[in-house]
């Protein structure tokens, strides 16, 4: 019974964060004719003719070409996967690849009236008169609606200095998707990134001058427009040459020789694979038949084969970026990912429980695969940081130390969780309540220790580069929110107000003031100093999970009220 | 020694209120309580911003008074186990430490220095603004400041909660009522006295702007508005001497207004382009200045930036950034758009979207300039902290009105629109107007008339003269609202002997004069000299290329006694006499010397909570690894 139900919420969550795969690659919505028949060509038909011309570009040589956007050059690989994900809302698609899809936006005739822009907010579809339930709509849809008018008053309202709402925001992205968009097909976007000589000039010596890199590019995609495929591979080929031999800001110059680096860190994705692996892993312990077969020395090496790659794409991320992991929200969650399968080899090698392993296994899987499914919310950018991050010494001390006390809680949260399940299925034995009762109660401890040690860090950080200490910033207050909470909690174990059980069902709630203070104040309350990590979305993502957190709790307290306490 | 302390101790822990003070069940509350009351603080911080969070809870009594709490109980906790046995010693060490981490912010709190200092490149400061306010007058020939410092707080204040201001400077300005946050009207009303000043309210209207202004002999009677000089003068020589004219300003009070430079903002980063379609007005491009910069190229017409303006105004038919930072913000752009070898000069202003040099638009296309319009609004790079004390400028420098901007857009020339008032005939003003020295044309207007100008179609109305006009200031006590700046304070001052009270808001000067002398009463944030100045030789932001997201700034500054040169930066602060100088943040305005934002710092209770911390830190880490398997095994080993 007890393997039974460990297989079930096993099976239950694959399922779960399959089918949420599934949804970022799921075919559009069927069109609707009666939108298209008033343009040139069908929205089938442009689909069709736009795909067809994608398939034909060859891009192994045009996609290490290098680019400029946001502040660092890139492959155009990058580049594109970036763009196309903005605009159409995933990597991928319509069986093309991102560089193929970007060159199609670009350079087909048919690309503008066929449907690759994703409206992401459904009450805007039906205040542009589109219906509900079609997803992608046409540049020229969206030109003949009335999203610039609905834009335009945003924009100004922004410009008088008043805060967006979240309605304001859906609009002013859906514009800004359909101008690029624009920019793209209009040939202007490709240019300009791939040309970046003018950083380096004066501002006289650049007005309206001609280069050969940008009329290269404007060659290709000439080229591409014709459908000379032929001329097009052979341009960018030259093309890929002059783009790493133009001048180039000293600040920019050791990327170009890690295009080809980053190029192959995306195509491989070195953490969707830790994820892959640490879920195998956590289904070979969790199940009795094969954790029976499973030799301690085994799962030192699933703990090995885990960690290697999310080990080198660290590695990786370091050396193209220049600085510590962990610079933004994606960054972080594979930290912590990480620190929960560190954190959980040393639990095992003082207890050799290979069930706890498992179900650690589960949580980091979970993790990495959530991380690497939702690049709207976490974006794996490696844009560059701003001003006051630029130390890596602070960087790699306080905010690691930070997220991996975050960690250790996340395995307290886990051994939280699992019991509360098995509370309510009246499946926990008193001898494993007493082991998770322990490895929690070290965790919170260790956790305890990483965030107070943190916290201090960012202290003496502030008072080095702002000049005060403490400043009841919200970030921070935050972080001794959580620490307080979890200590509070080690308080009231001391002089016995919870129950081994009861301690274990708090660490869950406990860890719902982590959440806050990782994720609510940089995307719920936006506010303070710690203000480089600034996005939104993901909230529906959150709100689900604190309130299925919530429930459980809930369900499992009137279990132990109603059925009678278990051990 | 020893032995007293233990015996204390055991009477103590009999003691019930030791007891309860000492316990862990007192500690899991007053840490909930905490939790509670410091995420209410950050819900707070989001609504409104850091001051206000700081004011509404951080700084208040109830909450220094639960942290105090916790500090007793944790201090009684560990008393109560003394003496402490070997196994004790991660609680002993934590438990310390909170309490030095304590005492260490509570010295800073109270001894502590946090203000910011601001610079203009090619200036010297040395004055620190603070964030608590300060009221205070001082005498015309005195060389002091007599002043009172108090905290700002949440709630209004009425007469009777100031007796700790009046005692010290009542007995020349009293200060009758606080607000902390008011929201002020300007305006003119007549007054009995019809030899008093003369104030003229009009307008100017044309397609392009439509304002309502007044000049007032006293106030503003000459009003510079870009190319126009807006002049009013009172033709009758013998007019009264009034009384109350302003006292020349001496040298101290120039200090005191230093404040201007707070009226800062970063224009530039959001300022952006729209070119349109001009048949179907359609937007085809979105640019911003570093695009522009670079130069574009659209359907066929290239479009480069000749120069962008922040506050532009035209002189001697062209034009030309405004150089002083008090006038009138009037963002421009002027553009050059060439299609072959046609060449046509456009010039955009931010604040009238529609207007245009050429209305027809140029080779097909139409340009909106869409421009962050100059506002008093701190605008602070992100990353950075906010500078504590005032957000709010000088209200003085209210050079502000629309108007002037408009007037940047009317025509190009020295053009002069004199108002010419006369007390023999107080029904009408004659209006001259003056194109580069020659007067080209001349009209007596009464109230409610209309002057159809030869300027492009620019109507003038005369909306009312009033001989005996007197400027008026209405203050009403608002609440901040959320996602708004906070409003500034204000204080209600009746200088004595003198009938009516003036209201100063945030920054304000104001002269008075009591018996006979004469001096002004000030109200702004308080404020420190340093021992020193720095000279600010120059500021430099580098941007990651292509954005506009700064990698590092710094400032190159000369200290005023050793004349040695350093280099602030982020995370490379400069030390002097006790202080710590930051670099915190900057302020940028096209064609204007750039101001370096420098937060400094004294803190003497910097290495008590540094000590602190490392006990804790040492504490927790002791108490985790004595409760290791591996410690307690050899533990038992021994034992064995």
């Amino acid at each position: 019974m007890n393997q039974l139900l460990n297989f079930l919420v096993t099976v239950s969550i694959f399922i779960c964060s399959f089918n949420l795969c599934y949804a970022q690659v799921s075919p559009e919505a069927v069109q609707n004719p009666a939108q298209s028949q008033s343009q040139p060509l069908t929205a089938e038909r442009a689909l069709d003719e736009s795909i067809q011309f994608g398939k034909q570009i060859k891009i192994d040589k045009i996609r290490t070409a290098a680019m400029t956007q946001n502040g660092r050059v890139k492959p155009f690989a990058t580049f594109s996967r970036e763009t196309v994900l903005f605009i159409t809302g995933k990597f991928k698609g319509w069986g093309l690849s991102p560089e193929q899809l970007y060159l199609t936006f670009s350079a087909s005739e048919a690309a503008p009236y066929a449907p690759f822009i994703e409206i992401r907010d459904v009450a805007l579809r039906k205040k542009l008169g589109f219906t509900a339930d079609k997803k992608y709509f046409s540049l020229a849809d969206l030109e003949s609606s009335q999203l610039e008018k609905l834009a335009m008053p945003i924009f100004q309202k922004e410009q008088d200095g008043n805060k967006l709402d979240e309605n304001d925001k859906k609009v002013t992205e859906a514009f800004s998707q359909m101008n690029v968009f624009r920019q793209i097909a209009l040939k202007d976007h490709f240019p300009a990134a791939i040309d970046f000589s003018w950083l380096e000039k004066k501002p006289e010596q650049i007005v309206s001058e001609k280069n050969e890199i940008s009329q290269t590019a404007s060659r290709y995609l000439e080229a591409l427009k014709r459908k000379d495929f032929q001329f097009a591979y052979a341009t960018s080929e030259k093309l890929n040459e002059i783009s790493k031999s133009q001048p180039t800001p000293d600040l920019f110059r050791h990327a170009l020789n890690k295009i080809d680096v980053e190029v192959w860190f995306f195509d491989y994705r070195p953490f969707l694979l830790a994820s892959v692996v640490s879920l195998i892993a956590a289904l070979l312990l969790l199940l009795d038949v094969t954790r029976n077969k499973i030799s301690v020395r085994s799962v030192f090496w699933l703990f090995g084969l885990t960690m290697a790659p999310t080990i080198i794409g660290l590695v990786l991320r370091v050396y193209i970026t220049r600085f510590a992991p962990i610079t933004n929200m994606y960054g972080t969650m594979i930290w912590v990912a990480f620190g929960v399968t560190l954190f959980s080899l040393i639990l095992f090698s003082l207890y050799k429980n290979a069930v706890m392993s498992g179900f650690m296994f589960l949580g980091s899987g979970l993790i990495l695969l959530l991380t690497e499914n939702i690049p709207l919310v976490l974006s794996p950018d490696m844009d560059p940081i701003v001003a006051v991050l630029r130390s890596n010494f602070w960087l790699a001390t306080h905010v690691t130390t930070i997220t991996i006390s975050y960690a250790a809680f996340t395995i307290a949260m886990i051994l939280g969780n699992v019991t509360l399940v098995k509370v309510l299925f009246n499946r926990m034995e008193s001898k494993q309540i007493q082991d998770f009762y322990h490895y929690a109660y070290r965790m919170v401890q260790l956790g305890c220790f990483l965030l107070t040690v943190g916290i201090i860090l960012g202290g003496i950080w502030a008072d080095y580069s702002w000049g005060r200490f403490w400043g009841w910033d919200p970030k921070e207050t935050w972080a001794l929110i959580a620490d307080l909470g979890f200590i509070a909690l080690l308080h009231a174990r001391y002089i016995g107000w919870v129950t081994p059980i009861s301690f274990l069902s708090w660490l869950p709630v406990a860890y719902l003031l982590v959440v806050m203070a990782w994720y609510g104040v940089n995307f719920i309350l936006a506010a303070g100093l710690h203000s480089y990590g600034f996005s939104s979305g993901g909230a529906s993502a959150v709100a689900i999970f604190v309130s299925a957190q919530l429930l459980l709790i809930g369900l499992s307290m009137l279990r132990r009220k109603y059925f009678g306490r278990v051990a | 020694m020893h032995q007293f302390i233990i015996a204390t101790i055991a009477k103590w822990n009999q003691n019930i209120f030791f007891k309860y003070i000492s316990s862990v069940k007192l500690a899991v509350p007053v840490m909930i309580a905490l939790i509670i009351a410091v995420s209410v603080g950050t819900v707070l911080e989001s609504m409104h911003n850091a001051e206000y969070a700081k004011l509404a809870l951080y700084n208040a009594t109830w909450f220094n008074a639960l942290l105090l709490l916790l500090g007793l109980n944790v201090f009684a906790a560990m008393m109560s186990r003394y003496p402490w046995k070997l196994y004790q010693t991660g609680f002993v060490m934590t438990h310390i430490g909170i309490i030095i981490v304590l005492i260490g912010s509570w010295v800073t709190k109270i001894y502590g220095v946090d203000g910011s200092l601001q610079v203009q490149e090619g200036q010297s400061q040395n004055m620190v603004t603070l964030p608590r306010l300060m009221v205070g007058y001082q005498f015309d020939g005195s060389s002091t400041l007599s002043s009172v410092v108090f905290d700002k707080t949440l709630f209004e204040k009425s007469e009777n909660q100031l007796d700790f201001i009046n005692d010290k400077i009542g007995h020349v300005v009293k200060v009758e009522r606080f607000v902390p946050f008011a929201e002020i009207e300007k305006g003119f009303a007549t007054s009995q006295d019809s030899n008093g000043p003369v104030g003229i309210s009009f307008g100017l209207k044309s397609q392009f702007f439509d304002v309502k202004e007044w000049l007032h002999s006293e106030e503003n009677p000459v009003f510079q508005m870009g190319p126009a000089t807006l002049k009013l003068i009172i033709d009758d020589s013998e007019m009264p001497k009034n009384p109350t004219k302003p006292a020349p300003v001496n040298k101290k009070k120039e200090k005191a207004k230093r404040p201007d430079l707070q009226t800062r903002n970063i224009a530039q980063a959001e300022n952006t382009l729209l070119v349109l379609d001009q048949k179907t007005g359609k937007e085809l491009r979105k640019l911003n200045l570093t695009e522009l910069k670079k130069g574009i190229s659209q359907n066929g017409v290239n479009i480069r930036l000749v120069k962008s303006y922040s506050r532009a105004i035209v002189a001697e038919n062209k034009m030309v950034e405004n150089e002083d930072p008090a006038g009138a913000p009037n963002p421009a752009l002027e553009l050059s758009i060439e299609k072959g070898n046609e060449k046509v000069r456009e010039v955009l202003y931010g604040k009238f979207p529609s207007f245009s040099l050429n209305k027809d638009g140029v080779f097909g296309l139409s340009f909106k300039y869409m421009a962050g319009v100059a506002t008093s609004d701190t605008v602070l790079p992100s990353g950075h902290p906010k500078i504590d004390g005032p957000t709010t400028p000088v209200v003085a420098a209210d050079g502000q009105s629309p108007m002037q901007a408009a007037a940047a857009s009317i025509v190009p020339g020295e053009n002069i629109i004199e108002f010419h008032a006369n007390r023999k005939d107080p029904s009408q003003v004659r209006i001259v107007l003056i194109k580069k020295g020659e007067k080209i044309a001349e009209r007596s207007m009464k109230e409610g008339d209309i002057f159809q100008t030869p300027w492009m179609g620019m109507q003038l109305f005369i909306g009312a003269i009033n001989f005996g006009s007197e400027k008026q200031v209405d203050v009403r006590a608002v609440r901040p609202k959320p996602g708004k700046n906070l409003p500034p304070s204000a204080v209600f001052v009746k200088p004595l002997g003198q009938e009516k009270g003036v209201w100063l808001s945030q920054g304000e000067v104001k002269n008075f004069s009591v018996s006979g002398r004469n001096g002004y009463v000030v109200f702004a944030n308080e404020s420190v000299q340093l021992p020193f100045e720095l000279k600010l030789d120059k500021f430099t932001k580098k941007d990651y290329p292509g954005t506009e997201t700064p990698y590092s700034y710094e400032s190159l500054v000369t200290h005023s006694r050793t004349n040695e040169q350093t280099l602030i930066s982020m995370n490379e602060p400069l030390k002097s006499d006790g202080y710590t100088l930051y670099q915190a943040s900057y302020a940028l305005n096209p064609g204007q010397a750039p101001v370096s934002i420098l937060s400094v710092n004294q803190d003497p209770g910097r290495a008590i909570k540094y000590l602190g911390s490392l006990i804790l830190c040492l504490g927790i880490a002791t108490f985790t690894l004595m409760r290791s398997r591996v410690y307690k095994n050899r533990q038992n080993r021994k034992i064995v």
